[in-house]
């Protein structure tokens, strides 16, 4: 029991020589360079301004949505096209085609 | 011969059946130390601009290890191809073990921002008689700033590719603090065959000049550290470029575009979105459309008070819209389940595209259910919703951009690839107010695709930002503009790294009669802006 101790002393005194050593052998042999003026005033951040952060989270919604009803269709309200002159996108036969019909055909 | 057959055939069968992480990270092996200095509230500052540079480095394919300075061990850097060391605490002690490897090693050693005077001042290394160049100031503020001189100037401006990248300045007067990031290391190149200024620096306010990136050798020394207060338009850009070099790793010149219809749910308007829709389509430009699978406004703010939900089923409006969009170049991107979260208001109305899903934004901290199995559930019920109409996602977007570490995590599971901006935390449940070892979050913005970032997502990028108007009468949380010109200049500004993406989105809202907005007009402008910038329009299932 008592050697068990003494080994226990004999390990504790190995690592505080070591942490020892390992503080000694990161102490810098240099002085720093001074502060710049008005550091006490900066406050230090990580990762996107706060402006940034902000833009992240715009909601939109306005009175127009106040009791929408979502299932009736607004091109209803508007002009109807006339005939012969069709509109810009004029529709595929395709079905719905996700990742889009024209890979590749970009102008 | 046999023998060489058995060996060829095992060896295909354990490609085959080997996990797809085998296959992973087949790019430089790399090392990141950051300052940890223990008990002080800025501990973990450190390990937040480690994450981000590790995220960058997502894109180089690195197999990354993040250690705190204190645990370097000798020899340690000769088992990666590069060593980065952020020195982002004043005077944190770097140890001598650290520095003996830098100066006898040959392999990359990146050297950020402070503490360069503990390697460089130590004559026992013979910095300068070996790189040619020295360290010479810690430069910061001009002056400390005050309410009659609030701006006194710093090294606030590095010209990049005939740029002038930014450096963020917010003055407060009514605390006097300072919300930036002024302090550079100041270098003079003392043997010009030896050390070379790559990116300059400047300080408007003196007329300074100085260098910002120099190399020597394999010696890089950056005299910032450039993961704070970033934007668009930030020196951050000049980082995320020049990390090729640093690397060795020269991806081609390459300048792909994405466009992203954002926050399209049940209430979206068909002509707007045909309008938008007609117009891509013309011009064989493929498109994202961020869909809000399941409508949700459970306390009636948007229906008389009286709760109201919409499942996809019901939604005719939107489905509309998305079949029209996805048999002319449209693909979805899952955008949220419900984009809100419960029936509180987090922060604004509860009411879906409104409100933050996977994070409780009000005190700032994961909502009480937080857990990758709360996450998952949300996930695979909004994928369901998708796919029991006949849709199928391509890549997922967090509501706002902001979800928990454990949700972040979780998306891997069930999606390949997010599309987005990614907010990150030091830790799984952060603690930001501790007074000791306290946590931070940080947004991160990409100009280039993340093959795997932090959390392990493929990140594809959202680099420019979005068209706003303050329209504040109407719409109190829309209160600024942010014009296609200023994303067009953002554009400008990521191309300058090599594979840059402009990557941008645009709410449908603005085309909508009542708001009164030249939105389709801008939304035009913007996109024939950037394809006149030699940029080439792709989407989330055309990138691998």
């Amino acid at each position: 029991m008592h050697s068990l101790d003494q080994r226990q002393a004999m390990r504790a005194l190995l690592a505080l020589a070591l942490l020892s050593w390992a503080n000694w052998s990161q102490a810098s042999n240099v002085m720093p360079p001074p502060l710049p003026p008005g550091s006490t005033q900066i406050r230090m951040d990580v990762g996107a301004s706060p402006e940034e952060r902000k833009r992240n989270e715009r909601a939109h919604h306005h009175k127009g949505h106040f009791k929408k009803d979502f299932t009736r269709d607004d091109t209803l309200d508007a002009l109807p096209v006339k005939p012969g002159n069709p509109s810009p996108g004029s529709p595929p036969k395709d079905k719905p085609n996700p990742g889009g019909p024209f890979r590749g055909q970009q102008r | 011969m046999k023998t060489l057959g058995r060996i060829l055939g095992a060896w295909l069968l354990a490609m085959l059946f080997a996990s797809p992480g085998a296959f992973a990270q087949t790019g430089p092996r790399t090392l990141i130390l950051y300052d940890a200095p223990p008990n002080t509230a800025y501990t973990k500052l450190g390990f937040g601009y480690a994450i981000m540079l590790r995220n960058l480095l997502g894109h180089f394919d690195s197999k990354v290890d993040m250690v705190p300075v204190q645990n370097y061990m000798a020899g340690q850097l000769s088992g990666y191809d590069a060593t980065f060391y952020l020195g982002s605490y004043y005077d944190n002690p770097v140890p001598a073990a650290f520095m003996a490897d830098a100066a006898s090693s040959s392999k990359t050693i990146v050297w950020f921002k402070y503490n360069l005077w503990q390697f460089a001042w130590d004559p026992s290394y013979g910095f300068q008689s070996r790189y040619g160049f020295n360290l010479t100031a810690l430069r910061g503020l001009n002056a400390a700033p005050t309410s009659s001189n609030t701006t006194p100037g710093f090294f606030d401006t590095i010209t990049y590719k005939s740029l002038p990248f930014v450096k963020y300045y917010a003055y407060d007067s009514s605390t006097g603090a300072v919300n930036a990031d002024p302090d550079v290391g100041l270098t003079a190149i003392t043997d010009t065959t030896k050390a070379q200024n790559l990116v300059s620096m400047s300080n408007p306010k003196t007329g300074e000049q100085a260098p910002y990136v120099v190399k020597s050798g394999n010696f890089w020394y950056v005299a910032d550290l450039p993961f704070s207060y970033i934007g668009p338009r930030d020196r951050y850009l000049v980082l995320t470029d020049i990390l090729h070099d640093m690397l060795g790793v020269n991806h081609a010149e390459s300048h792909k575009a994405m466009v992203r219809l954002e926050d399209v749910s049940a209430l979206v308007s068909v002509t707007a979105m045909k309008s938008l829709t007609d117009y891509l389509y013309q011009l064989r430009i493929p498109f994202s459309i961020a869909t809000i699978p399941y409508y949700k406004d459970p306390l009636g703010v948007y229906n008389a008070g009286v709760p109201m939900q919409v499942p996809l089923s019901l939604a005719t409006n939107l489905k509309t819209a998305l079949n029209y969009a996805l048999a002319r170049g449209g693909e979805i991107v899952m955008h949220g389940y419900t984009h809100q979260y419960s029936n509180v208001r987090n922060r604004y109305t509860a009411v879906s595209g409104d409100d933050y899903e996977f994070w409780d934004i009000v005190n700032n901290k994961p909502v009480p259910e937080d857990s990758t199995a709360w996450a998952l559930g949300r996930y695979r019920a909004g994928l369901l919703e998708l796919n029991l109409n006949g849709y199928r996602p391509t890549a997922w977007e967090t509501p706002h951009y902001h979800g928990s570490a454990l949700a972040s995590k979780a998306s891997t599971q069930v999606f390949a690839k997010t599309y987005q901006r990614v907010v990150y935390f030091t830790a799984d449940k952060p603690n930001f107010n501790a007074s000791v070892e306290k946590d931070f979050s940080l947004g991160q913005i990409f100009p280039y695709p993340i093959k795997t970032d932090y959390y392990g997502q493929k990140v594809l990028p959202e680099s420019l930002g979005n068209i706003e108007y303050d329209i504040s009468q109407i719409d109190p949380t829309s209160f600024y503009n942010y014009t296609w010109q200023d994303i067009l200049t953002n554009a400008q500004y990521v191309k300058t790294v090599r594979d840059g993406y402009a990557s941008f989105f645009f709410h449908p809202f603005w085309l909508e009669p009542q708001v009164g907005t030249p939105g389709l007009a801008d939304f035009k402008s913007l996109v024939s802006g950037i394809s006149n910038l030699g940029f080439t329009w792709t989407v989330p299932s055309q990138l691998p």
